[in-house]
């Protein structure tokens, strides 16, 4: 039986296409369109996945969308009503939205691929059971707790749910406006940065700072159960409105100003994003714990936007709440697409097929052959080394050499995280390579810490890792014999709270990918999750003994990971990386004509 | 009297007006916020019997003249949809399999 999985018209769109309980194919719309977080109806990831299958979309045993509209507009509407005056602006603000898109899926599904699956019906799923499906029927496990939180879905904003074997059922959930996504992407607007794509950043600052907004938030902003339950209070929110995510008290609260974008973060708003920050940890941990608890699991498995906050993750796991934690990599919206398809199949079709496999596949995109990059390179002329039995030694020896190196293989990851097939890769232990990429390569804020990868055997030599990270989805301290005697709080005393002139400050032995509390977003590799990558690291081990690397994905600011070698191409030249590996095709940046963007090329992507 | 969530809901919608708190406020005095899960298809949270139930929402909730045409939008997309998706139910989707659409649906 297949099944092809939707999700989107809000934001990260995606497509996933399932053939007897194991996904085959999934890729997010924006990689296509070069839209990052595109939330247009994903017509080429659709294509994608059909053409992967090769098969029409009238043949598919079942369409499944992975969110009811008719309950997100019972949202709306009693949303309005909670806006009183305000609700025809409000309608007409969401109109668009929920008429023309959402309650529209199975009409653009028809007039651009004609027939609906075998039946001509649009299946819907529920938001967070989407989510719930696409953590636990992907796990490694045949019971588990799963714990599902994100901004809102339909009216779900968390969900806490039991799966056993091939049935998930949601036991307990949380609904609009009380929503901890929406929490923290409060504190994300009012520090400067993107709603729905920044909250990373805001993760990414908090280490800056110190909680010392904790008890404000915890009691003027929300009220926290035992049991990891929370309600907000609304007098300091102004989300139901539509317009900003924030009422003019939340400010005073703080006594503070919203950060405008792109200025200088100053102490304060360090400080913030260190106390919302451990707000979150503290509620996910206990709503670890209770679903566990309810479940009677030590087995837990967790998917939402806020299942990227791998800080919190890690929290989890230091607690020692559970034997086994389990995250899906496209745990936000765009994922929703593999739980929709795990539904249709589970729950529409009967189906009993359940592949519970040790390392789930996230590279579920498109690949291009060695012949393709070939020919792709011909055409234009590009110079290029054809690597043989030697591809792993010399990556690996460029990178020794403090090389940057864009690397293009394989198929591509689903998910926010590259995860060594569309990702640019450097020496870890060179502690000026932060600032460099930052600025150089990804044009982003230079505050901002990578990621290592580490091959899964060495990772306790470098990290405090009590699980294996394959999706980079847990933080986790770097180890004690290889930090420095680096102090956050000193540093940014002694120079007046710029955190610009710290961030090459040495703070381990592997500096790159060490954040200034010590902390490190892991990806553990395996050979059998990407025996490619795999080989790499084991090269530069061997070279090095260090077999741990800098691992960022392949894209500059704002736009979405690079998707075909024209792509790649255009980045590598756009920015200082020093080297393309396109397939077994190796790139010079000396040996490349003068790069000459086009003038679609030319614009800059919107910063994220 | 107690109201649920539900209950209030529709019964803001027929007043149009915010009768007391649309959402729940924070309750110190409760031990805990969750709700748990129960089946409540579409068609019985609104008590939809025939299309003048479904006017009556819209009617309650869009009172100024020129959003007529989004009335009209939101009653036709609410009802078409029922046919059209696969089910109608809040929770669990093979259970829903049974909820009947009623025939004055199929007639809009």
């Amino acid at each position: 039986m297949i099944v092809l999985g939707i999700s989107g018209l809000y934001h990260d769109s995606a497509a996933a296409l399932l053939e007897d309980g194991k996904i085959l194919a999934a890729a997010q719309e924006e990689r296509f369109t070069r839209k990052k977080n595109d939330a247009s109806f994903p017509s080429n990831a659709i294509k994608y996945c059909l053409k992967e299958k090769k098969i029409e979309l009238g043949n598919v045993d079942a369409v499944v969308y992975y969110d009811n509209p008719v309950l997100t507009l019972e949202r709306f509407i009693k949303n309005a009503v909670y806006c009183g005056e305000d609700v025809t602006d409000l309608l007409r603000f969401q109109y668009d939205n929920i008429f023309q898109q959402r309650l529209m899926v199975h009409k653009i599904l028809r007039s651009e691929f004609g027939r609906i699956g075998k039946e001509d019906k649009l299946l819907v799923s529920n938001h967070h059971k989407s989510h719930a499906a696409s953590a636990f029927y992907a796990s490694p496990y045949k019971e588990a707790a799963i714990l599902t939180i994100d901004g809102v879905g339909e009216w779900n904003t968390t969900t806490i749910g039991y799966g056993k074997e091939t049935d998930i059922e949601i036991k307990k959930y949380l609904d609009y406006p009380h929503s901890l996504g929406m929490l923290y992407s409060a504190f994300t607007y009012f520090c400067g940065f993107k709603v729905n794509s920044g909250e990373y950043k805001l993760m990414g600052l908090a280490p800056y700072g110190s909680p010392v907004y904790y008890n404000t938030i915890m009691e003027h902003l929300i009220d926290v159960k035992e049991d990891g339950s929370f309600r907000l209070n609304l007098e300091y929110f102004d989300f139901p409105y539509g317009r900003t995510m924030i009422h003019s008290t939340f400010g005073e609260l703080f006594d503070m100003e919203r950060r405008l974008p792109e200025s200088k973060i100053t102490i304060g708003y360090m400080n913030l994003a260190a106390s919302i920050q451990k707000v979150t940890e503290e509620i996910v941990v206990k709503l670890a714990a209770t679903s566990c608890e309810l479940c009677g699991t030590r087995n837990l498995v967790l998917a939402g936007g806020t299942a990227l906050n791998c800080v919190a993750n890690g929290k989890i796991l230091e607690k020692g709440i559970v034997d086994n934690l389990w995250i899906q990599p496209a745990a936000g919206d765009a994922g929703g697409a593999i739980g929709a398809a795990y539904i249709g199949y589970y729950e529409y079709l009967g189906g009993k097929c359940r592949h519970i496999e040790k390392a789930y596949n996230t590279y579920l995109g498109p690949e291009y052959s060695d012949g393709e990059v070939g020919a792709f390179l011909k055409r234009n002329g590009y110079p290029a080394i054809r690597m043989k039995q030697d591809r792993a030694d010399i990556i690996a020896r460029m990178l020794a050499k403090g090389k940057v190196v864009g690397l293009f293989q394989g198929r591509m990851e689903m998910g926010p995280r590259a995860l060594g097939n569309r990702s640019i890769l450097a020496s870890a232990s060179d502690e000026k390579m932060q600032s460099k990429l930052n600025i150089k390569i990804k044009h982003r804020e230079s505050f901002r810490p990578f990621a290592p990868s580490v091959l899964l055997e060495d990772a306790q030599k470098y990290f405090e890792l009590k699980a294996e990270s394959p999706y980079m989805l847990l933080c986790v301290p770097v180890n004690k014999e290889l930090r420095t005697d680096f102090d956050i709080g000193n540093a940014l005393k002694q120079n007046n709270g710029d955190m610009t002139k710290i961030v090459n400050t040495k703070r381990s032995e592997i500096p790159a990918v060490t954040h200034v509390d010590f902390s490190a977003r892991v990806q553990t590799v395996t050979k059998e999750m990407n025996e490619k990558y795999y080989d790499i690291l084991k090269a530069y081990a061997k070279l090095c003994g260090e077999s741990v690397i800098c691992n960022t994905s392949f894209n500059v600011r704002g736009e979405p990971i690079v998707c075909t070698p024209e792509d790649a191409y255009a980045c590598f030249m756009k920015t200082d990386m020093d080297a393309l590996v396109l397939e077994d095709y190796l790139l010079l940046k000396e040996d490349q004509p003068l790069w000459e963007a086009r003038k679609d090329e030319g614009e800059e992507y919107e910063l994220d | 009297m107690n109201l649920t969530d539900q209950e209030m809901f529709y019964k803001c919608l027929m007043n149009n007006r915010v009768d007391g708190d649309v959402f729940p406020q924070p309750n110190m005095d409760c031990a805990s916020y969750f709700n748990e899960t129960e089946i409540q298809p579409f068609l019985s949270i609104y008590d939809l019997e025939n299309i003048n139930d479904v006017k009556n929402i819209m009617d309650s909730i869009l009172t100024e003249e020129n959003f007529a045409g989004i009335k009209e939008e939101c009653i036709k997309t609410i009802l078409q949809n029922i046919i059209s998706y696969g089910h109608v139910g809040v929770a669990e989707a093979k259970k829903n399999k049974e909820v009947t659409v009623p025939e004055f649906i199929y007639n809009f």
